[in-house]
Formats: structure tokens, sequence, C-alpha cells
């Protein structure tokens, strides 16, 4: 065989290879028309694409990738609406932010990837794949920023340890109750991220902590046999009953995601609502799931279904899933009728409401969220308030505080009802140019000016090391009782008992009585009483377990001190000025000071059991530290330090002193919302017009006061026509004209009465001459 | 389209108009054998045209008001009667300027103080037109001797001036239209109509006003010549 017949065989060969490829390709993206969904009894693959099987010592956790990719194109998919944040050019309308929250330097920053207004991309606070994942990866679907690759990799990062977290299917598709979403957030916390998945689905149980390995630990390193109490190497047990005699598993898959999966990351609820008060969105209760609106295909590109979507993304088939394509079956109220409304969505009547509303209002505005005239409701949902996960510890925060309905102009001139939180973070100000600081760069700067709660908290921990305490150690001041709680922060409950001969008393509860630490004595007396000598050294001896110090504990009381020198209580007489009530203090190098600072107390008091973790005080303290710490490194960048919150910028102004100042870094975040979705019967309107549209209207003069981590006054206060960008006057004109509009009815009816009459007379008398009666009557 | 139609009838009625006055004048100075010709009628306009700007630049608007006031205010009638008129007709300048520009010039239909102050002006529309309606039949009925009306004004004077058909036949076009624009005002407030109900008034409501607004015009036009005769 010549050479030429060699080549022209090889090309005819790869050219049918080439064809085969596509056409297998294809066959893997087409659905054949088939309604059913099929049965999933699939071997299980892990990430270096080898059968799983669950007899082995140390089973890897399965990958979707080869699992669930040889049938659903996994890089289709990954260019889907859940994974392409980081990657896609795609925004659309404004959604829900991630909130990176950090009680302690009261940072609450909305952040993106997407460019959606008020909201920071996160490569521009620096924060890497890897941080952002460990911040959020508990409500992420896997896939995108969680998967990233190999040339993404940060220093700090440790994505060979934990893995990477492949997309998530069974996080949507599991139909089985095992599916916990609890679970994938546990194991994300613990950075066991590519065990994630099988951990949630229940096809396994995960243990260990990749969070407690070095860095330099690899899969293939396998279990550490000499450490099985702390450092466990991650590791998965399946269920042997899951698999059949081939090994393959049988997956319970729903081919539409059930609602409680869409929930999980989802979920928006009343913060002061029970459970049990809770509706369901009218959707949801008439049958409907979530994803017969929010529909994809294999690119699982969903459809958001608002208006503006569908020219947004040239596809008008998008059109039938807004609220007027459904309902309707028009892509807007205006244009010509097409069929009316898909799986049965009533045709809307909307009687008696002029059809301006229609030009102005999206439907969300009175079918969505809370009724306006109660106020702004505050809510929290999955993903900023850390919902839907259970466990021994409270995952749910408070903050963000986040409100609705706020009703804000959209991009297309139409008010739309919106979620609400006000940012709050630390930042640089260079001319116009806004840059937040990352929290634990601020914390690093000014560590004990924000861990004064954590100060007093050591404290109390300290003296409940003494085991004769007999009871529970607490701080008495400004009329309340500082107590330690199961997190290492500090309870407060108000104090009812016989006023204290000081103004803080380190004290100890028992009974539901605060006693004083040490029993009254007289410290002058020629000899004192052995208890009180033991309590006393106890108690020092507990506090001299506090982690680095400031100095040796100390009790003074009149002009002695009370020290604990080679194991044995030493009393000393001082000098000093003369106190009258025992008092507890760190000395070093001769000088004292106490246990905690006037400032440290004065935080706590301020701050402990009120949402508002900072005061002016330590604002002002740690503006001026940074500004220091720049000074010492020789910074040349010119720019102002400053922290948001409740809609106000703070800065140090020339004499040092703080100063609030209004700046649009400060101003809120938004979102609309569209559900819950409230029947005809309960939307805005139903009550008449004045519902909206009068003097004092809650629709248009709600008003919304910032909110933030910092306790103060200076925070900014909108009206809700603001957000509308109406005219306060002439609203409240408008509103006042629907008092005398029952007048204007009279007036019309009257006037179409006699005008009608008239008419009619004309056309009757017409009538006469033509038919000739009023000939006949002449 | 209602942009479109508006301007197009407007354009239309306002040629029509101009082209009944050239022949009016044409008749009157006994030319009317010499029949119509294109090119005459062409150069009139263009004559007049011209006249009519440099007239303005000679003789403004302001020394021209007190005539035109004297015509449009109607001074022969009794006090109710001409108040009624001149309100009806200002309230009606006033709705007609401000929905127009608004159907003509922008995309978004009428809102904000002129909405309000619309509103307000139809409630004075809406009391002035039945009263003029009510008031001048007698006068504008095709049928008034055989409904028996009388063509006394109070104190006993009879009216004077004639009405010629055309001039009844605007009256009444201009009182149905008007009628249609209060009824659809009203019906839209009414708690009782559907969106698809109510962006038909809204139709209605658009085109009773052009109607209403082409009667006016012709009606004035159809009043200053007879007036001049």
């Amino acid at each position: 065989m010549n050479h030429k017949k060699i080549l022209s065989r090889l090309t005819i060969c790869l050219g049918a290879l080439t064809i085969l490829t596509t056409l297998a390709a294809q066959i893997k993206h087409s659905w054949d028309g088939s309604r059913t969904t099929p049965v999933h009894q699939i071997p299980l693959k892990d990430e270096y694409d080898q059968n799983i099987f669950p007899m082995e010592t140390y089973p890897l956790p399965y990958s979707t990738r080869y699992t669930c990719g040889p049938c659903h194109d996994y890089e289709k998919i990954q260019n889907g609406w859940h994974f392409n944040a980081a990657a896609s050019d795609k925004h659309g309308r404004t959604g829900e932010p991630w909130v990176l929250l950090e009680p302690k330097t009261g940072t609450v920053l909305p952040l993106s990837y997407r460019k959606w207004k008020g909201m920071w991309n996160p490569r521009e606070l620096g924060l890497t794949p890897w941080a952002y994942t460990l911040l959020f990866g508990r409500h992420m679907p896997g896939g995108g920023v969680a998967d990233p690759k190999e040339n993404e990799s940060s220093p700090e990062s440790r994505w060979n340890v934990s893995g990477k977290i492949e997309i998530n299917c069974m996080g949507c598709h599991n139909a089985s109750r095992m599916q916990s979403h609890s679970e994938w957030a546990k194991q994300v916390l613990r950075q066991n991220f590519r065990w994630a998945s099988t951990a949630a689905s229940g096809l396994g149980e995960v243990w260990g902590m990749a969070s407690r390995l070095p860095g330099t630990w690899d899969i293939f390193d396998g279990p550490n046999p000499d450490d099985t109490e702390w450092a466990v190497v991650p590791s998965v047990r399946y269920r042997p009953n899951r698999f059949d005699s081939k090994f393959r598993v049988f997956y319970d898959i729903a081919d539409k995601p059930d609602d409680q999966r869409c929930l999980a990351c989802h979920s928006v609820s009343p913060v002061l609502l029970k459970k049990s008060s809770m509706d369901r969105d009218v959707h949801s209760a008439a049958g409907l799931k979530c994803v017969d609106c929010h529909r994809n295909d294999i690119s699982h590109d969903m459809i958001r279904g608002y208006e503006g979507e569908a020219e947004e993304s040239q596809d008008r088939h998008i059109a039938d899933f807004s609220c007027i394509g459904c309902h309707t079956g028009k892509v807007s109220f205006k244009k010509s009728d097409t069929t009316g409304g898909r799986l049965g969505a009533p045709y809307p009547k909307h009687i008696g409401i002029p059809a301006v509303h229609f030009e102005k209002l999206s439907c969300t505005v009175c079918h969505s969220g809370p009724l306006p005239e109660k106020g702004f409701t505050r809510v929290r949902t999955s993903r900023a308030n850390r919902l839907g996960i259970y466990g021994i510890a409270q995952w749910f925060t408070d903050f963000p505080h986040i409100i609705e309905p706020v009703f804000i102009k959209d991009r297309a001139g139409k008010i739309t009802p919106n979620r609400l939180i006000w940012p709050a973070y630390w930042g640089r100000l260079e001319g116009e140019k806004i840059s937040p600081l990352k929290p634990a760069d601020v914390q690093a700067s000014a560590n004990e000016i924000f861990d004064v709660e954590e100060h007093i908290a050591r404290i109390l921990a300290a003296l409940l090391m003494n085991p004769e305490i007999g009871g529970i150690p607490a701080l008495v001041t400004s009329g309340n009782v500082y107590e330690l709680n199961a997190d290492g922060g500090l309870d407060v409950s108000p104090y009812s008992g016989k006023k204290p001969k000081t103004e803080i008393l380190w004290a100890v509860k028992k009974n539901r009585k605060i006693a004083s630490l040490v029993p009254d004595f007289d410290p002058v007396a020629e000899e004192l009483d052995v208890e009180i000598e033991t309590r006393i050294q106890q108690t020092l001896e507990a506090l001299a377990t506090f982690t680095d110090p400031p100095g040796k504990p100390v009790l003074a009381y009149k002009n002695i001190m009370y020290q604990v020198l080679d194991g044995y209580l030493e009393v000393t007489e001082r000098q000093e000025k003369f106190v009258d009530t025992p008092q507890w203090h760190w000395i070093k190098d001769n000088k004292t000071q106490p246990l905690a600072s006037e400032f440290q107390i004065r935080t706590v008091a301020a701050t402990v059991g009120s949402e508002q973790s900072l005061t002016e005080e330590q604002i002002e303290l740690v503006l001026k530290s940074l500004a220091q710490n720049e000074k010492r490194q020789k910074a040349k960048e010119e720019g102002k330090f400053f922290y948001i919150s409740g809609g106000k910028m703070f800065l140090l102004d020339e004499k040092g002193q703080l100063t609030a100042a209004e700046h649009s870094a400060a101003d809120p975040v938004t979102w609309p919302l569209a559900h819950q979705v409230r029947p005809a019967q309960q939307s805005l309107g139903i009550k008449g017009c004045t519902e909206c549209h009068k003097k004092r209207s809650a629709f248009f003069f709600n008003t919304v006061e910032g909110v933030g981590p910092l306790k103060t006054q200076n925070v900014a206060v909108r009206s809700a026509h603001l957000f509308m960008r109406l005219d306060k006057s002439f609203q409240k004109l408008f509103g006042l004209s629907f008092s005398i509009r029952s007048v204007l009815k009279v007036v019309l009816f009257v006037s179409v009465l006699i005008i009608g009459s008239i008419l009619i007379i004309q056309f009757v008398l017409a009538l006469g001459r033509f038919s000739g009666i009023l000939e006949k009557r002449r | 389209m209602f942009g479109i139609i508006t301007l197009i009838s407007l354009f239309g009625l306002t040629s029509a108009l101009v082209f009944h006055h050239y022949r009016r004048i044409q008749a009157t100075s006994n030319k009317k054998s010499a029949g119509f010709k294109i090119t005459d009628y062409i150069s009139w306009l263009a004559s007049r045209i011209f006249r009519q700007i440099s007239g303005l630049s000679k003789n403004p608007l302001k020394k021209r008001y007190p005539k035109l006031v004297q015509k449009v205010f109607l001074l022969r009638y009794p006090a109710v009667e001409k108040w009624s008129i001149i309100s009806l007709s200002l309230s009606f300048i006033f709705l007609a300027v401000s929905g127009f520009i608004y159907a003509l010039f922008f995309t978004q239909s009428l809102h904000g103080y002129l909405l309000l102050f619309h509103v307000i002006l139809g409630g004075i529309f809406a009391i002035c037109l039945p009263l003029v309606v009510v008031l001048q039949a007698p006068v504008f009925s095709f049928w008034s001797e055989e409904a028996g009306f009388s063509n006394k004004i109070p104190g006993g004077r009879k009216r004077t001036g004639s009405v010629t058909l055309i001039q009844k036949i605007l009256f009444w076009l201009f009182v149905i239209s008007g009628f249609l624009l209060i009824l659809t005002a009203l019906t839209s407030m009414l708690p009782a109509f559907s969106l698809k109900d109510q962006l038909v008034m809204v139709d209605i409501h658009r085109y009773g006003a052009l109607a209403a607004l082409l009667s006016a015009i012709a009606f004035a036009y159809f009043t200053s010549v007879e007036d001049g005769k």
C-alpha cells in the first residue's frame, strides 16, 4: 500500500471519527421527545473518572462532572445562570447580592460578580475565589467561582486539600428527602469541598475536616492513622444499600426540581412572622412549581421572569413567563392580544383601575410582598441571613437588616417593589474614588478597639476557672448584668438587686442573686478570715488563666493590695489613693489598670443586647488608628479613611473629631422582589384608590431610616416618594383631590344626565320630524 | 396611530377651511365665473400667508386682541350665558392643549400637575357644557319651532343673528363629542369596568376629544364668517 492510500484512508477515518463525535455530542444534548424522566440507575465516578466501589477502604467522593457528565453536558451547564456570575457579561435585572457580614468590624457589604448598582465586585475587595467560596459556599450551588481553573488559585487557597466544589446537581435535582442543605453547609464550612455533594445527597456519611489538615495534604496522601481525633482526614462511608450488584446507584431524580430545593437558597420570610402564619405564594398554592415559570433547558440559562427580559436576551419566547406574558399572553398590557394565559393563568380584569397604572407600575407593586400600609417589613433571606442550616449552633443572623417593600422606579421607568439594605463598611476615600477595606485588614489595624465584648467575655471565662466560684461569673454595670453565653459572647439582663457600692462590679450569680466575687471584709483588720483569703486567692488564680493578660491580677482594697506570688497570697500595703470597695486590677511594672477599661465597660454597656455592635467612640478610635498605621507605613496615597453605616459616611474632621456626611457610597442597596405573590383579593388597591392616593399615604410617604451596626442618631432618613422619584407636593395634592372625587363624580353624572336628555330630545324630535308625527300634531 | 390621525385630520380641516375661505372671497369679488385654478389658489395662499406674517409683525396680536375678545366673548348674551360660554371655551382650550400635547409629542400619557389641572378643568367643562347646551339648544336645534322652544333670551329680548345649518351640525357634533368625553371620564372613575373596557374608553375619550376639537375649530370659523357678513 502506498503512502497516498494510507494517508487518504487515515483522512477518511479521522473525518468519520469527527462526524461520529459530533453526532454523539448532539445525541447527548438533545431531548428525544419523551415526557418521562429516565430512571437514573448509574455508576458513580470519582473526580478522576474512576468507578466508585463502596467497599473500598478509602473510596473517594463522587464527582458530578464524571457521574452526570456523560449524559448531561457539564461544560454547557457551567455557563448557566447559577454558575456563571463571575464569567458572564449577562447581568440582567438587579438580583440579590451576597452580603459580606462581619459583625466585629461592623461590615455589611453587598457583593456581586455581576455589574449591579451599589454592589461591590469581590475582586475589587481583594476577595479571592477561595475566600469567596468559604464565605458563601454554604448557599452556592457549586461550579463557577467554587470550581476554579488551575491557574486561578491564590496563595492563601487550599484547593489541593479541600478539592473544588463541582456543580452540585443533586442540590436541585434530588427528589429524595435525604438531600440535606444543612449537611452541605457544614461540609463547606469544614472545607470538605469535594465531599460536600456526597454528604448532602445522603449517598454516604462524611467524616473529618479538611480545614484542620496541613496545607501540604493531598487526596493521594489518604487518611492519617496517627490522628483520629483532631486533624482527621475527610473520608466517605457510602451507604451500601444504595448500590446494586453492579455497583450502580439509584438516584431519585426530579427533572423539575421541587420547590424545597429552590427554597433552600431562595427563602424569604418576615422576621416577626410565625411559621404557622406564613402563607405560600399564590402560584405555589395553585399547584405550580418554581420551575414552571423559572424554566431552563440543558444550558441552565434560567428564565428570571421579569418584564423586559425577553428584549434583553432577544428571545421572545421568554416573554411568556413574565407576569404579563403568562396572565395575558401579551408582551405588555398595551400590545395586541395573542393567546391568553399559560397553565390556566387567570386573565386579570383589573376592574376600575385606570390604565395609567399599568404604564407606571409593575405587577408586583400591587401583588407581591407585604402591603405598604403596615410600614416596611423586616425580612430575612436564605443567602443573606444564613437560613435553612440546622444543627446545635444557631446559624441564622439578624443582620443584615433587610426591609421590603421599598418602591423604586426601575430602569424602564416603572415602579417596582424592592428589598433594601444599608451597606456598612470601612474604606478609603481618595477624591471621588471609594475603596472598601477588607474587614480582616481593619481588624488587624485596631483589634483591641473591636475586641471589647470578647475581652469582657474572656475575663468572665477566666473567672469560671475558679472551681469554688459557686455560680456564674457576671459583670454588673449600668443597671445590667452581663453573663457569658455559649457563643463566647455576652448576654445582658436587667439588674434588679440592691444598688452595688461600685459602678463596675465583678460578681457571681447564684440562684438569680448577685453577690460580689469576694464577700465584704475589712482589709485593715489584724487577721483576715481564711475563707475570704482562699476566695481571693482562687479568684486571682482564675484570672491568671486569662490568655495574654495585660499584667498580673491583683485585688486592691483601701490601701491594701493582694496578689498571688509563688502560690501564696501576698498582702502589700500601698501608698496609692484610697479605694473604699474591693477592685480587681492588672498590675504591670508597678502600674495598675482595671480588669476592663472604662472605654470597654462603656462600649459593652452601649452595644451588648442591642443590634448595633459599634459606638461612635469606637469608630473615631479606629479611624485614628487606621490613619496612624498608614503614617507608620509611610504610605504615599492621599486619602481619608471612613466608615459607612445607616446611610451616612463617618470621617474624622481636621480637628480629629468624628463627623457624619452624606455620600452616594452610603446609599442603600436595593433589588426587586417578585414573591410572595398575593391573590387578587389581597392586592394593593382592592379597597379603593385611597389605599395609595391620600394625604398621608403609606405608599408614597413611608420613611426608611438608615440602619447599621453603628449605634448613632446620625442616620439617613428617606421618604418613599424619593425612591420613586416623585414630587412630594404633587402626590399630597393628588391624594387630597381624592377627598373631593365623589363631588366630581356627581358633577359629571349630572352633566351626562342633562346633556344626554337634551340629545335624546333632539333625537326624538328628529324621529318625529322624519316619521311625520310632528306635522300631524301641527 | 392616534397622533397620525390627529395630524392628518387637523391638516385636512385647516386646508378645507382655507379653501372655503378662498372660494368665499372669490364669490364676493365676483370671480366665480372665472372657475377654479390651482395656480391661482396657491398664489393666493402664498400671498395670504405672507400678508398674515407681515401683518402680524406690524399689527401684533396685542393690538388685535380686543377685537378677537369682542367676537369670541359674545357680549350680546346675558351674564350666565356669556360666562358659561367663556368658561366652556377656556376650559376646552386648556383641555385640548394639555391632552393633545401629550398625545402628539410624548410617549407617556398625561400626568403630573397638568393631569391634575386637566381633571379640575374637566370638571368646569362638565358644568359649563350642559349649561350652554340648555341655553343654546333653542338656537341650534334643527326643529326648535316644532319643539316649541322659545327664541327669547331672559328679559324678553329676541336673539339676534341667524345660525346656519353647518353651524347647527357643528354645534351638535361638539355636544355629542363633549358628552362622550364627560361620559368616559365618569365611567373610568367607576369601579365597574375592566382594563380592556378602560382602554376602549381611553380611545373613545381621545377620539371624542379630536372630534370636539375639529368641530370647535370649524364652528369658530363659520361663526366668524357669519359674524363678518
